[in-house]
């Protein structure tokens, strides 16, 4: 050992190393390797499950997915919402701001809003602040630019209105959370609200995100859609046309309703003042209501109807029978009915169409309280009509025990009651529909966002009257406006029903009614024989010259009427408000095209020219098997009906007609004439059918139609 | 010159190469979580530490022997230094240019050189008193020059290399236990239990060694009053290193200030289990939860990351290439080379397990890096000289002439 003397210049140690040293030098760096190793087991194999908790707890954070707000479409399935992307809302968290001042000063300039208000928001205890909700994409985008440490920018979808006021009071509006807090958006909060979902996402230390698909995420459920019985269309012109005639006659406030009488689906409901739903804090609370359900008013002789029906029903006067008149003075109790017309005497007839007051109340005369009563609950007044809608009244009608001697008549022409504009709607209404009242129908059909279907139907609430009164109801109704007192609700080629009403305004404060003032309508609906629509209009205080419902309302009810004729039955014509700025010509005759299926083509040609309507045939054969306009196809004079020809019975075959988008009634009624068996699924419009149109079939051969219940297109 | 048959070692490179491979893993991992610079500065550092390695490895050994007090004098000298003109957030480098080294790391292989030359020598006998204390004064001026830094974790790397040093060389265990007891008792003074424990060792080992009743009483009286002062020191002590201290006691205490690294680290390491979350996969890692992970925390990557089965596996090589360099201390024939391969593995032995211990809970936070693993140019150095120098002494262990 001590050899290398040479190279090493001390000497070497001299003893051996002991095998006891070494030996305790290796066993304790085995023990202490072990221990290492132990320390890594219990970490890392026995304590796992805490470690990785939190872990987890740390690194992970669980982030709503908000779903998509659901859609609300009108009947034709336009869609009367829209959810906005990419609005921010801007919050702080203020102990994470570093420099306050120049905070809120950028803030205050990216936002437009004064940097004092900026601020004080900043200067609270609170840890997390709101300086602003829903702020457009590009401030948001610009807030984010900025990238000042405490200020974070939430993104979120706005709900947006794009026909602004038009059916406002229908859709009503959301809060800043995306929540329903008025119309539809409230009532159907469940079906448009969707579910949200969630994810996990990874956070580092300093709080960002980092995304892994590994991780468990669960998507949101989506708002489900609602569909509304309104037609955009018609709801615009409506409530130009109100706001128009408030315009026009100097007043306060007004309110239109119209309906399918036939099914009760409400088609506008609109009153004035209106509000944006994109902006409900810039108009007053009150003009958010939508006064057609929520608000009563006394109807006057639009109520005529009511004691009519009645004493027609139960055949109780002839209605050539004259009547005194008490020279326009009648003294009823302790109180006097007037006519504001005078006239001496009068037939039942003559009576509704002059609108007679004396002797609409001497008619009354002639039913009891109960029977009186009875009818005037069974026209649905004094209770709720049941409309799927937020606040809803149902009017005032006095019971019979606090009736006085002068009640019967002074309800008979509508004073001493008070009804919601939609009550009297659907009392037309079941005038119209040959003696059902209706409940109304606003939302035809909802999908909920797991995908279940409800679809909603006219509902019957009773009979009221028999359709043989019904008849005469509105053959009277039709005098009344070309032979009485609503001669401005005419329109030209189409026979309207309706009514008139000047109803004094009841003093709030006194017994009595205010000198004056007055509330004038027009409750009418057409073509008078197949009622399509009806619309009432309500102008409540008129200030101009005219003051009488048939010249107030009456012209408002004509104008919806004629636009919605070139409007509505799928022809996008749309017209402006110029229109009525200018006197003009009423528009061209307005013609419903006739059928004429299966008749021969000769039969056609000649049931067309009657009708003012020109043919375009199709097709070989000798009988018309399809009808391009349907029956009841608004049409305007000189118009062509395009035709199709084929092959009817030939021999034992004939040929299939075309149904599909017919009523079932008259699909059903048509393979009946032809001689072909009928198989119906489902109610309301031929969706499909098989055989198809054309084939050629045996005759007594069975056809399946299958029908939906129409309630506008649901895309 | 007498002719040598050379055996060329080649366990400690192959070792340091995959320890290498491993830590430059674990740093490119953590580069990713914050600053991907740090991996290519690392990889500079690998590449000069391989260098410097094959230098140190064909460094003759007689060279390094008769260099070495100049490499202590200079060792001294720049902790001398460091005390003036440090510069770093901690005030433990030297900048030299672009580059700057931290003193107390080349001072490990200084002391350990320069104690290697003097307990090589025959005449140096410890179980002289005189000896043990020129010992003492050799290796503990660099001691108390960088504890002064101050640097506590490196300068308790000192004594313990020392130690195992002189023990190797025939210092009684008796003489061992009476010189460190008073260090271990002041460092164990925080935790009554590791005191009691302590204590009740020292009981045992003196009566078992049946020293003098007198020597008994005095060594009793010096640890008696280590042992007090040291709630005197501890209040001396820097308040991180005392906030250190407490979050090893405590960690849950304070989990977002002091305890923060240690919980996180736990954190990280246990939530990696028994194969690991896969490279680049560890969310504690990727997330930046751990601040300076990429240096002493480095080993949380591999135990997250990793698992169980890459930490274990790291150790394993580690342990594995501390016991071949002991192993070759027993065969080498120079004192010196043997006396340096044993103050090597000492010096990984200690690092490491400070350094595991400390990052799974079990020691202190004390800012030992580890070694071939953590971030850090100077730490690199020396470990790479370190094992070069073991490799190049290993490979002429059989001389003969």
């Amino acid at each position: 050992m001590s050899r290398n003397t040479d190279r090493s210049p001390k000497a070497p140690m001299g003893a051996p190393i002991q095998s006891a040293r070494l030996l305790l030098v290796f066993a304790v760096l085995v023990l202490l390797a072990a221990a290492t190793v132990f320390r890594l087991v219990s970490i890392q194999v026995v304590q796992h499950a805490d470690y990785r908790d939190r872990a987890n707890q740390q690194y992970t954070d669980t982030r709503e997915l908000p779903p998509d707000r659901g859609v609300i479409l009108d009947r034709r399935g336009r869609a009367l919402v829209e959810n906005l992307e990419n609005y921010g809302s801007i919050g702080v968290r203020p102990s994470k701001v570093v420099d306050k001042s120049m905070t809120a000063q950028r803030l205050a300039d990216a936002l437009s809003l004064r940097t004092r208000d900026v601020s004080n928001r900043l200067k609270g205890d609170a840890p997390f602040v709101w300086v602003a909700r829903q702020v457009p994409p590009d401030v948001a985008n610009r807030v984010d630019g900025m990238d000042l440490p405490g200020v974070e920018v939430v993104r979120e979808t706005k709900r947006s209105y794009p026909y602004g006021r038009t059916a406002g009071q229908v859709l009503g509006h959301v809060n800043v959370d995306n929540r329903g807090a008025a119309g539809v958006e409230q009532l159907r909060e469940d079906v448009l609200a969707g579910r949200p979902g969630w994810e996990v996402v990874q956070m580092d230390a300093h709080g960002r995100p980092r995304y892994d698909n590994m991780f468990p995420r669960e998507e949101p459920v989506h708002g489900g859609r609602v569909t509304l019985a309104i037609d955009i269309d018609a709801q615009t012109i409506a409530e130009e046309e109100l706001a128009f005639g408030i315009e026009e006659n100097e007043a306060v406030s007004g309110m239109v309703v119209i309906t399918r009488p036939m099914t009760g689906e409400i088609l506008a409901i609109a009153s004035w003042p209106n509000y944006d739903p994109n902006d409900p804090g810039a108009s007053p609370f009150e003009a958010q209501k939508n006064r057609s359900i929520t608000d009563v008013y006394e109807p006057g002789s639009t109520f005529k109807i009511v004691p009519y029906s009645a004493i027609i029903e139960r055949d109780l006067i002839d209605l050539e029978k004259i009547i005194d008149l008490e020279e326009g003075r009648w003294r009823v109790a302790d109180r006097v009915i007037r006519d504001s017309h005078r006239y001496d005497s009068l037939t039942v007839r003559q009576g509704f169409a002059k609108s007679s007051n004396i002797l609409t109340g001497k008619l009354a005369e002639n039913l009891s309280k109960a029977e009186f009563y009875t009818v005037m609950r069974d026209f649905g007044f004094g209770q709720e009509t049941g409309i799927d809608f937020i606040g809803e009244v149902g009017g005032i009608l006095p019971e019979t025990r606090h009736w006085s001697g002068v009640s019967q008549a002074n309800m008979a022409i509508g004073q001493g009651v008070a009804v919601t504009p939609l009550q009297l709607a659907m009392a037309y209404g079941a005038i119209a529909n040959n003696g059902w009242l209706l409940r109304p129908l606003l939302i035809t059909s909802e999908v909920s966002p797991d995908g279940e279907v409800v679809r909603n139907s006219p509902v019957r609430v009773r009979r009221v009257i028999q359709p043989s009164t019904a008849r005469i109801m509105r053959k009277l109704m039709v005098e009344a406006v070309e032979d009485g007192t609503g001669g401005q609700a005419m329109i030209a080629g189409i026979s309207v029903a309706g009514k008139t009403g000047t109803a004094q305004k009841p003093d709030p404060e006194n017994r009595g009614y205010m000198p004056g003032r007055y509330v004038s309508s027009f409750c009418g609906f057409l073509p008078a024989e197949n009622p399509e629509w009806l619309a009432l209009v309500v102008i409540d205080d008129p200030q101009g010259r005219r003051y009488y419902g048939g010249s107030v309302a009456g012209p408002v009810f004509r104008r919806i009427m004629e636009r919605l004729l070139v409007t509505l039955p799928y022809n996008e014509i749309r017209y402006a408000r110029e229109d009525y700025e200018n006197p003009r010509e009423l528009p061209v005759r307005n013609v419903l095209a006739p059928a004429v299926l299966a008749l021969t083509a000769d039969e056609a040609v000649d049931v067309l020219r009657h009708a003012g309507l020109e043919a375009r045939i199709e097709g070989d054969g000798d009988v018309v098997i399809a009808q391009k306009q349907p029956v009841g196809t608004l049409l305007h004079a000189g118009d062509s009906v395009e035709l199709t020809l084929g092959c009817a019975a030939m021999g034992d075959t004939l040929c299939v007609p075309e149904l599909r988008e017919k009523s079932l009634r008259a699909a059903l009624a048509e393979l009946t004439r032809c001689g072909l068996q009928p198989q119906v699924t489902g109610s309301g419009i031929v969706v499909g059918q098989n055989p198809g149109p054309g084939v050629e079939v045996p005759a007594g051969t069975r056809v399946t139609l299958v029908a939906q219940p129409y309630l506008g297109a649901v895309r | 010159m007498n002719a040598l048959i050379r055996q060329d070692e080649w366990y400690i490179p192959i070792l340091t190469l995959i320890l290498l491979a491993m830590g430059l893993t674990a740093v490119y991992s953590a580069s990713m979580g914050t600053d991907s610079s740090l991996f290519t500065r690392q990889l500079i550092y690998v590449g000069v530490g391989i260098v410097l390695f094959a230098v140190a490895a064909f460094l003759p050994e007689r060279l390094l022997f008769a260099f070495t007090f100049i490499i202590y004098g200079v060792v001294l000298l720049m902790l001398v230094v460091v005390l003036f003109i440090g510069t770093g957030p901690t005030g433990r480098w030297i900048g030299v240019g672009a580059f700057h080294i931290q003193p107390s790391e080349l001072a490990k292989l200084g002391i350990i050189i320069a104690v290697a030359n003097l307990l090589s020598d025959k005449r140096f006998d410890l179980s002289q008193w005189k000896y043990v204390i020129l010992l003492a004064v050799v290796s503990g001026l660099p001691f108390v020059l960088i504890l002064l830094e101050p640097d506590l974790g490196t300068s308790l790397v000192i004594p313990v290399i020392v130690g195992v040093m002189a023990y190797w060389a025939g210092l009684p265990l008796l003489v061992l236990v009476i010189v460190s007891s008073p260090l271990a008792v002041m460092l164990a003074s925080t935790n009554p239990y590791t005191l009691t424990v302590i204590i009740g060792l020292l009981i045992l080992f003196a009566y078992w060694s049946g020293i003098r009743i007198s020597l008994a009483v005095v060594w009793g009286i010096i640890v008696g009053a280590a042992g007090s002062l040291a709630p005197v020191m501890l209040n001396k002590l820097q308040p991180y290193q005392r906030a250190r201290l407490t979050a090893f006691l405590d960690p849950e205490a304070d989990p977002l200030g002091a305890g923060y690294q240690l919980i996180q680290s736990k954190v990280a390491i246990g939530s990696g289990r028994f194969w690991g979350k896969g490279l680049l996969e560890g969310s504690q890692t990727q997330g930046g939860f751990l601040p300076e992970q990429h240096t002493d925390f480095i080993f949380s990557v591999i135990g997250e990351e990793l698992g169980f089965v890459g930490a274990a596996i790291g150790v394993i090589l580690f342990w594995v290439l501390i016991v071949r360099m002991l192993w070759l201390a027993r065969r080498v024939e120079s004192p010196f080379a043997r006396l340096i391969l044993v103050g090597v593995a000492t010096m990984f032995a200690f690092q490491v397990l400070v350094n595991i211990g400390m990052v799974t809970g079990i020691m202190p936070v004390t800012g030992l890096p580890l070694p071939l693993f953590s971030y850090g140019g100077s730490s690199m150095m020396t470990s790479m000289i370190a094992l070069g120098l073991a490799t190049g002494l290993a490979s002429r262990r059989r001389g003969h002439g």
